[in-house]
């Protein structure tokens, strides 16, 4: 017999336990994302901030949430192997992860397996689109995240009266080389260079190829640690490029190295709107930093998660069923814009270039 | 309760239907189980197959790019072509795209995923450090390009080290399906051997207790039958503990005895009744085959009478018929005469439209003649005016000749002076006496004229008055032809009663003749009928004689029924 009817058939069983016995004690929710790298501990903090909120508010009905956190260290195995455990544990009842798309992209395939409903916060490879029916993602796909920052990148050409002229470094893993593709493939001036970088790659036999070179603009696909790493080195030889990050340069703006950089990102700070205000003021009071994207989209990601809870949803099916009928009209109110579903991918957020100037993302007017 | 009882099965067939019906069931179970078993295993094995096929494919072809994605990382080490740089960046790309096929395959394991995402991160690892030693290079940087490319050789190492143990993961898995396989048939086949031996053992109960429950009552039921051979009617056989079958075989041999018992009794008293009935029936028969006979003679005189009847009946028929032609003369002549007042009245309507013509011209022409009448007398009144003004004229001239007269005797008077003047007297009197000689002829014509017109006018006079006799004689005609028309009219309507009449006639002369025709055929009928009955009569006669003789035959037979009853024990 296919085992998704015997699935069926005690998910129908367990769902009937349910109803019959008394509202669970606690609600139990996996999260899972690299505990020690600044954007790590900032999807953390999104999670945590929001989970406080709601248990302060009464929890689901006056029951509180849990969080059952795991270090994936941004690592497929370890990603997969997780995944793994949340799917074991019948206690778990969605999970709120992965932070990052190489994570996402060996993980997904699990919880497709075991049935449980996972929602991803930055994880914006290609690759996730539509890859499972209970994957869902808050950060669009690189392939539009990377078409805009494209298109902002060719847009250069304007002031500088000649096609620009770009070199691309990007993280050797499945979000760097997603988002790579996507830009390379809609980038309109000379790709100079294209190399593949990891985290332990010496990086200054690039800054110093970049000096000889000259590129208009650097395009970095990385996550921060990496991205501060270049960014350390470029300042130490003095190169005078602009530079580029996708969404994974959201941490890395508290750095004064980062003054004047270029960002895309779902989410600022300096956005008008009340949610957002109160939001940044309550996590500033908490942690001390302004929040990035990371944490506005876990944050997000948290909220919409106890608002299936909040409407009943008792079950991972029944999670991933309310999650999946959101539309243009029940629309979750999220910080990055109304957030509905198709398929994977969220419709109806935002992804725009900011520029970095004391610590904040200022966006930017012309693109 | 035995089971048998239990499961009410009281007849061999009830037995026999629910004893097969079990045994087919158990080897359709049997060959259901074997059939699924057989092709689950094929799938199974087929799908297994493909996986490990499939796999083994991607594998290879992971290993081959892999391969060559080392080969162009060296030669652009070596040689510096952008071709192999370029075709280094595919080659990654291509790997890439295939383990993360790999990765969301969903029947991969997740030790299976976690052994792809390890090969794609040695993948990176290489990709990255190569990238580093190109980028030296470019930039005349050997030394440390070489060491990057040593270093770089050594995660190659750990690639297909990698790569080795995810194959051997893959084998792993290949091993447990097949074991697996394996012990399912295992499982399969017992039940398969389950389901046989039950349908087996079912079969043999089956045999031995049909044949126990049919042997004993067949024995009670053949001595029975031996019994009632002989010609032993006391015998009966007892029902009871016999299946529902021969249970009602029982009843019936028993039933059958009693039958035959009360039948055995009935004929013997029927043999003799009917010893006594059928010399009776020999008389009566020969009563009635004699009556028959007379019979027959009266029909045959009724036939002729019919016959008689029949040939009178035409007669009148002829006759009716020749009264009917008669009726068809009449309409005949009806109808010419119809024609011919048709044909009048046709000719006198055409006469009428003439004499209308011809009236109008009259009171045309007497139009114009009153009229011309009319003219002629206002031209006589003229004639009276010019008489005067010639009268007058006439004493003109009178006068004047007696002034020339006077003028010749006062020229007489003055002599030679007044010669000339007595001549131009003299001329005057000459032109006096002229016009006197001019306005009598005048009076004379215009006397001439008066008269004649007198006579027109007084012809015209009488031709008004004869054209308005001529008018008044062809009114008369006019109103002669309406009244031939309307009489020719009248004549044409009783000529058509008369052929209606006639057609009436004949129609009635024609259901007669065929209602006699009628009576003519059933008379006919009527004497064939009376021919069949005397025929039938005859018949009956003979059938009675036959009676008589079959009558003695029964009485023989009876005797001998009597005789043969008596030899049979019914007590």
């Amino acid at each position: 017999m296919d085992r998704r009817i015997v699935f069926a058939l005690c998910a129908v069983t367990l769902s009937s336990l349910t109803v019959c016995s008394r509202q669970p004690t606690e609600y139990l929710i996996g999260a899972a994302g690299p505990q020690t790298v600044a954007y790590g501990i900032e999807n953390q903090h999104g999670i945590e901030l929001a989970i406080d909120e709601i248990n302060r508010a009464g929890g689901i009905n006056g029951t509180p949430i849990h969080l059952l956190t795991r270090d994936d260290r941004a690592d497929g195995s370890d990603a997969a192997r997780i995944a793994g455990e949340f799917v074991a544990n019948q206690k778990v009842i969605a999970v709120i992860g992965h932070a990052g798309s190489a994570s996402e992209v060996a993980a997904a395939p699990v919880y497709d397996a075991g049935h449980l409903p996972a929602i991803a916060t930055t994880a914006s490879s290609p690759d996730i689109s539509a890859i499972s029916p209970w994957i869902f993602r808050m950060i669009a796909s690189d392939s539009a995240n990377g078409a805009t920052l494209a298109r902002f990148a060719s847009s250069l050409s304007s002031e500088l009266h000649r096609p620009v002229r770009v070199s691309v470094l990007y993280h050797n893993d499945a979000y760097g080389r997603g988002l790579t593709d996507s830009f390379v493939h809609n980038f309109t001036g000379d790709v100079v260079s294209l190399d593949p970088i990891g985290a332990t790659t010496n990086l200054e036999p690039y800054i110093s190829y970049f000096k000889t070179s000259a590129p208009d603009i650097v395009f970095v696909a990385s996550d921060e640690d990496l991205g501060l790493r270049i960014l350390r080195q470029a300042r130490a030889e003095h190169l005078s490029a602009m530079f580029l990050g996708g969404d994974g340069w959201q941490g890395l703006i508290a750095d004064s190295v980062s003054e004047g950089v270029f960002v895309g990102t779902p989410f600022t700070a300096q956005s008008p709107g009340d949610a957002t205000r109160k939001f940044a003021a309550t996590f500033r009071a908490r942690y001390g930093v302004v929040p990035g994207a990371q944490a506005a989209l876990a944050y997000d990601a948290t909220r919409l998660v106890a608002r299936a809870l909040q409407s009943g949803a008792t079950t991972r099916t029944a999670v991933r069923d309310y999650v999946r009928s959101l539309s243009r009209e029940t629309a979750f109110a999220g910080l990055s814009g109304p957030t509905w579903f198709a398929g994977t991918d969220p419709v109806g957020t935002t992804f725009r270039v900011t520029r970095v100037h004391d610590g904040v993302m200022l966006p930017v007017a012309a693109q | 309760m035995s089971i048998r009882e239990h499961l009410r099965l009281t007849t061999i067939r009830d037995t026999l239907l629910v004893g097969f019906t079990a045994l087919v069931f158990c080897l359709v179970v049997a060959g259901t189980i074997g059939w699924m078993a057989v092709r689950a295993g094929a799938g199974d094995v087929t799908g297994e197959l493909q996986s490990v096929l499939a796999t083994s494919q991607q594998t290879s072809d992971y290993s081959r790019i892999i391969t060559r994605e080392i080969q162009a990382a060296n030669a652009y080490m070596t040689d510096g072509d952008s071709a192999s740089l370029r075709e280094f960046r595919q080659l990654g790309h291509q790997a890439h795209s295939l383990q993360h096929k790999f990765g969301i395959a969903n029947d991969a394991s997740p030790a299976e995923v976690a052994a792809i995402a390890a090969v794609d991160k040695r993948l990176s690892d290489f990709e990255n450090t190569y990238a580093l030693a190109h980028r030296l290079r470019d930039m005349g940087r050997s030394n440390e390009a070489a060491v990057q490319a040593d270093s770089a050789r050594l995660v190659v190492t750990s690639l297909l080290d990698d790569l080795a143990h995810f194959d051997a993961t893959k084998a792993g898995d290949v091993a447990n399906t097949t074991s697996r396989i394996d012990y399912l048939a295992r499982w399969r086949a017992t039940g398969v051997l389950g389901a046989v031996a039950i349908a087996v053992l079912l079969a043999l109960m089956i045999a031995i207790r049909t044949i126990r429950t049919i042997d004993t009552p067949l024995s009670a039921l053949s001595s029975h039958a031996r019994s009632f051979s002989e010609g032993n009617l006391a015998v009966r056989t007892s029902s009871a503990h016999m299946p529902g079958e021969f249970a009602t075989v029982a009843a019936a041999m028993n039933h059958a005895t009693d039958s035959l018992s009360r039948v055995v009794d009935v004929a013997t008293q029927t043999a003799d009744d009917v010893t006594h009935s059928a010399g009776d029936l020999a008389s009566a028969s020969q009563q009635i085959s004699d009556t028959a006979n007379q019979v027959s003679e009266a029909v045959t005189q009724v036939s002729a009478g019919a016959e008689a009847q029949v040939q009178q009946i035409l007669a009148v028929t002829r006759s009716l018929d020749s009264i009917r032609d008669g009726a068809d003369g009449v309409a005949a002549g009806a109808e010419e005469v119809q024609a011919l007042a048709a044909s009048i009245h046709g000719q006198a309507a055409g006469k009428r439209v003439e004499l209308e013509r011809t009236l109008s011209i009259l009171v045309d022409v007497r139009t114009i003649v009153r009229q011309a009448a009319e003219e002629v007398r206002a031209l006589n009144a003229t004639v009276g005016d010019i008489n005067k003004f010639v009268v007058s004229v006439g004493r003109i001239a009178d006068q004047t000749n007696l002034l020339s007269l006077n003028a010749a005797i006062e020229a007489a008077r003055a002599g030679a002076a007044g010669r000339g003047f007595g001549v131009v007297a003299d001329e005057i009197r000459k032109l006096a006496d002229q016009s006197r000689a001019a306005a009598d002829d005048v009076v004379d014509l215009t006397g001439s004229v008066t008269s004649r017109v007198s006579k027109t006018y007084s012809t015209m006079e009488r031709g008004e008055s004869q054209v308005g006799e001529l008018e008044r004689v062809s009114r008369e005609i006019d109103d002669a032809l309406a009244s031939i028309a309307a009489a020719a009219e009248r004549t044409t309507r009783a000529a058509d009663g008369v052929a209606r009449t006639a057609d009436d006639n004949v129609r009635v002369v024609q259901q007669a003749t065929e209602g006699l025709a009628g009576v003519a055929r059933t008379a006919e009928g009527h004497a064939a009928t009376a021919m069949q009955v005397s025929a039938s009569t005859e018949e009956q006669s003979a059938a009675c004689e036959q009676m008589t003789t079959a009558s003695a035959q029964l009485l023989a037979g009876s005797t001998h029924l009597r005789n043969l009853v008596g030899e049979l024990r019914t007590a």
